[in-house]
């Protein structure tokens, strides 16, 4: 009896548990919201093509889901997309899940990372056998070199982000110029002069830190100034300190390269003048941006389009003349005048097509028509007449659409996410008319100036690394980690001088010794391969 | 030597107040400063003028953060999930706690060590995934809600709550007709309020924080709970729209003060919630049940 009763109170809770997570199953899948669509779309008789696209979700321009745009691509493609807008700061992690668990929407946005590791599993449509159904790509990409780097086996898998028209970002020498009249100094011209200037500035103002250095750490620092100064490695926001040198034409390793001494040199001569910021290597963004734009600082080697967007406006409340512009360009000394700007297309964001679609055909025709004059327009401007008008051949967002956003932190991007439209969509052709139209004067000086030093030579694009094999990078990932672990961890103690100079090419050795040479004979053989 | 003892014991307190006061401003000045920033001008946050108190202070930020469609639509998103999902943890976490106390339960340690076991081994995300696509609850509520639907570790402090009960309340309840279903609700529930509402708070906090399930299952924005949009605004700007390289290098950074404006939204109602539910934190155990 008392068993029984033990037993039945046990089953009870038992029951009791099941029924309601069998409810709440059940009820589960009544309301999902993709079977409902999926049936709702199945009545249509005009059955339009439905593809969902996985992409990154920035913050600075909120993806959403009901857009001019996509109504205008319904229009003209009878395309429906469906946009599974995933943040920007966990988007690995679900790419991750979603290509282990075999479950990749129709579109995804991947990068070359991904392309290399996962296309020869066959989770992606291998794009060359449809080629014929793209002319517009094919149009788009000729004369663009770098995309042959995407490919794996000499097969392409995903469609890259192409440039049309942008307002050209580097990374460039930026100081208070209005320092330069007050002190009455010569605009500097080469590095060294760059360490007379900055000199003049400590004389003037003692308690300023005259060069702020880096905003991510030491390496980013050496990146900026290295390639100008002769030498190479780190550019931009490379963790490895490849990089291709013109001089040579091929592939080398920056701190192991003759120049790079000079470099370090030249830091290390800042730092004990007072005119490096002591707190260089451990400056976060906030930390320099808040040097600059308080006064504190007057000089750093950063992104043009930080002086104009955040240093200037917010150092004039406090100082009206102040004002940070582009000097240079640097002459190194070894008579060179060159720096680095970044990729010109963005292959790192790419498209890929599940190889599970059913009109693979389709879906190409569709993706190439992103690149054609009537996608390009369609996903960077929205609709004619609507969102947008052409003027002297030009398009221009209509002047209403901008006045509704003109009192946002940052416009252009609002005006963005509106229509759904741009780069931070899932524009594959990008043209930043918008930007070029509403910007600040002296931000389109200085992309005119970028543009002009590109066409003459002094500036040219980083590129991105050759494809590697799967034993390569196995092998490229060991090896960079140990050479980069042994500079990373002596490099501040030259530049604040507790190392001496002169046991720099003891240093040198040591790095040689934990396998520069196959690295640098890894790169130059993938790049022969190309 | 009396009076020697009031000054000695005068000048503890007061360094036991100065002590407690510091620790406090340790503890309330970063809330704190995170709100000057965020009522502040943006520019004067820039140039890290921000120290004691706010620079041209306005509600603007807030404005714009509460105006922003996103946002608003998560934070009834979160609401959602974390009602539902407490009411089900709070009820299924009982229901196992219960006869998992009870001597007399059939194969009690049997199932408690099946139970436990899951706290320390566990699939992983990616059988995990494959599990919640099956089921088909991939982009539905339930695969926020289900999935957790019993913290091992909250199920073991209610059950050790449950034990503590004497074995005499049961026998009374025996005597007087109750069966057990009847002794759950109308005896032990009731004086487990303590517990249950410390259980309860407990995954309220968890729910309102759990940002990771939402990212992996959720695939339509408009069902994102309000930390995985915070996150995104936080985090981002920081790390990722830097590291996309040129990607975001045209776009402006999200500045501080919205930054922290949109922490101190989420945080808010947590913020609120806690000092109703911690009184039972200190309460005693059995708070008025079989004395004497």
């Amino acid at each position: 009896m008392l068993k029984t009763k033990k037993l039945a109170s046990g089953l009870m809770c038992t029951l009791l548990a099941s029924m309601l997570l069998i409810g709440a199953c059940s009820n589960g899948n009544n309301s999902s919201p993709t079977e409902k669509k999926d049936a709702e779309g199945g009545k249509q008789s005009s059955q339009p093509l439905k593809l969902s696209w996985m992409l990154e979700d920035n913050p600075n321009q909120p993806i959403l889901s009901d857009t001019p745009v996509i109504r205008e691509i319904l229009g003209q493609t009878n395309v429906q997309l469906q946009l599974e807008a995933v943040p920007t700061s966990s988007y690995e992690e679900r790419k991750s899940a979603l290509i282990a668990t075999n479950n990749i929407p129709d579109l995804l946005t991947v990068d070359l990372n991904d392309i290399q590791m996962f296309a020869r599993t066959g989770i992606f449509l291998n794009i060359s056998d449809y080629l014929d159904q793209a002319p517009n790509f094919k149009k788009a990409i000729e004369g663009r070199e770098d995309y042959k780097k995407m490919l794996v086996d000499g097969k392409l898998y995903a469609f890259p982000t192409l440039e049309y028209y942008r307002v050209a970002v580097a990374p460039q020498p930026l100081m208070r110029v209005d320092l330069l009249e007050e002190l009455k100094l010569e605009e500097p011209r080469t590095f060294d002069e760059l360490f007379d200037v900055l000199l003049a500035f400590k004389e003037a103002y003692p308690e300023s830190i005259p060069f702020v250095g880096s905003r991510r750490g030491t390496t980013y620092m050496l990146g900026q100034l290295a390639y100008p100064m002769g030498a190479g490695g780190f550019e931009g926001f490379s963790e490895t300190g490849m990089y291709f040198e013109p001089r040579e034409n091929k592939y080398v390793f920056g701190p192991t390269s003759e120049n790079y001494k000079d470099v370090v040199a030249y830091l290390n001569k800042l730092y004990s003048h007072g005119l490096l910021d002591p707190d260089y290597a451990v400056n976060t963004q906030e930390m320099a941006v808040e040097k600059l734009s308080s006064g504190r600082s007057l000089f750093t080697y950063d992104n043009n389009t930080h002086a104009v967007r955040l240093f200037n406006p917010a150092i004039a409340e406090i100082n009206p003349k102040a004002k940070f512009d582009i000097i240079g360009p640097l002459q190194n000394q070894y008579g060179e005048t060159r720096s680095l700007r970044y990729e010109q297309d963005w292959l790192g964001t790419s498209t890929a097509i599940s190889s599970k679609v059913k009109d693979p055909e389709a879906v190409v025709r569709f993706m190439d028509w992103l690149y054609s004059e009537e996608g390009m327009l369609a996903t960077n401007f929205g609709i004619e007449g609507e969102t947008y008008e052409m003027r002297d051949g030009q398009p221009y967002i209509l002047q209403k659409i901008l006045d509704d956003h003109k009192d946002q932190q940052d416009v252009f991007s609002a005006t963005q996410s509106t229509l759904g439209v741009g780069y931070l969509t899932f524009a594959k052709y990008v043209h930043e008319g918008t930007l070029a139209d509403i910007s600040e004067d002296l931000l389109i000086e200085m992309s005119e100036y970028i543009d002009r030093l590109t066409e003459e030579g002094t500036i040219r694009f980083m590129g991105i690394d050759p494809p590697f094999t799967e034993e390569e990078s196995e092998t490229l990932r060991k090896l960079e980690v140990q050479v980069t672990t042994i500079f990373e961890q002596n490099v501040d103690r030259f530049i604040m001088g507790t190392r001496q100079m002169s046991e720099w090419d003891a240093f040198r050795q040591q790095m040689m010794d934990a396998g520069v040479d196959k690295i640098e004979k890894i790169y130059n053989d993938a790049l022969s391969r190309l | 030597m009396n009076l020697k003892g009031i000054k000695a014991g005068k000048i503890f307190d007061a360094a036991n107040m100065l002590f407690l006061i510091a620790l406090c401003i340790t503890i309330l000045y970063p809330i704190y400063h995170m709100f000057i920033v965020s009522v502040s001008d943006g520019h004067a946050v820039l140039r890290g003028d921000i120290k004691l108190w706010p620079v041209s202070p306005s509600w603007d930020t807030y404005k714009a953060v509460l105006k922003d469609p996103d946002i608003l639509n998560s934070y009834k998103n979160t609401f959602l999930y974390t009602t539902t999902g407490t009411l089900i943890n709070v009820t299924l976490t009982a229901f196992c706690a219960y006869p998992l106390a009870r001597k007399k339960f059939y194969g009690r340690s049997f199932f408690a060590v099946l139970i436990i076991f899951t706290m320390f081994f566990e699939g992983g995300i990616i059988p995990e995934y494959i599990v919640i696509d099956a089921l088909g609850l991939i982009n539905t509520m339930w695969a926020i809600v289900l999935p957790p639907a019993i913290h091992v570790f909250y199920m073991i402090i209610m059950r050790t709550f449950f034990q503590q009960i004497p074995e005499e309340i049961y026998e009374s309840a025996y005597i007087d007709g109750a069966n057990d279903l009847r002794i759950f609700f109308r005896i032990i529930l009731p004086l487990s309020v303590p517990v249950i509402a410390t259980i309860t708070l407990f995954y309220l906090v968890w729910h309102w924080n759990s940002f990771f399930p939402a990212l992996m299952y959720l695939n339509e924005k408009s069902q994102y709970p309000m930390q995985l949009i915070m996150r995104n605004i936080v985090i981002a700007g920081n790390v990722a729209a830097q590291e996309s390289a040129a990607a975001s290098m045209n776009a402006m950074i999200t500045g501080q003060n919205i930054k922290y404006a949109v922490i101190i939204v989420t945080i808010a109602p947590i913020l609120v919630v806690y000092p109703f539910i911690q009184k039972y934190f200190v309460k005693g155990m059995m708070v008025g049940s079989l004395k004497g």
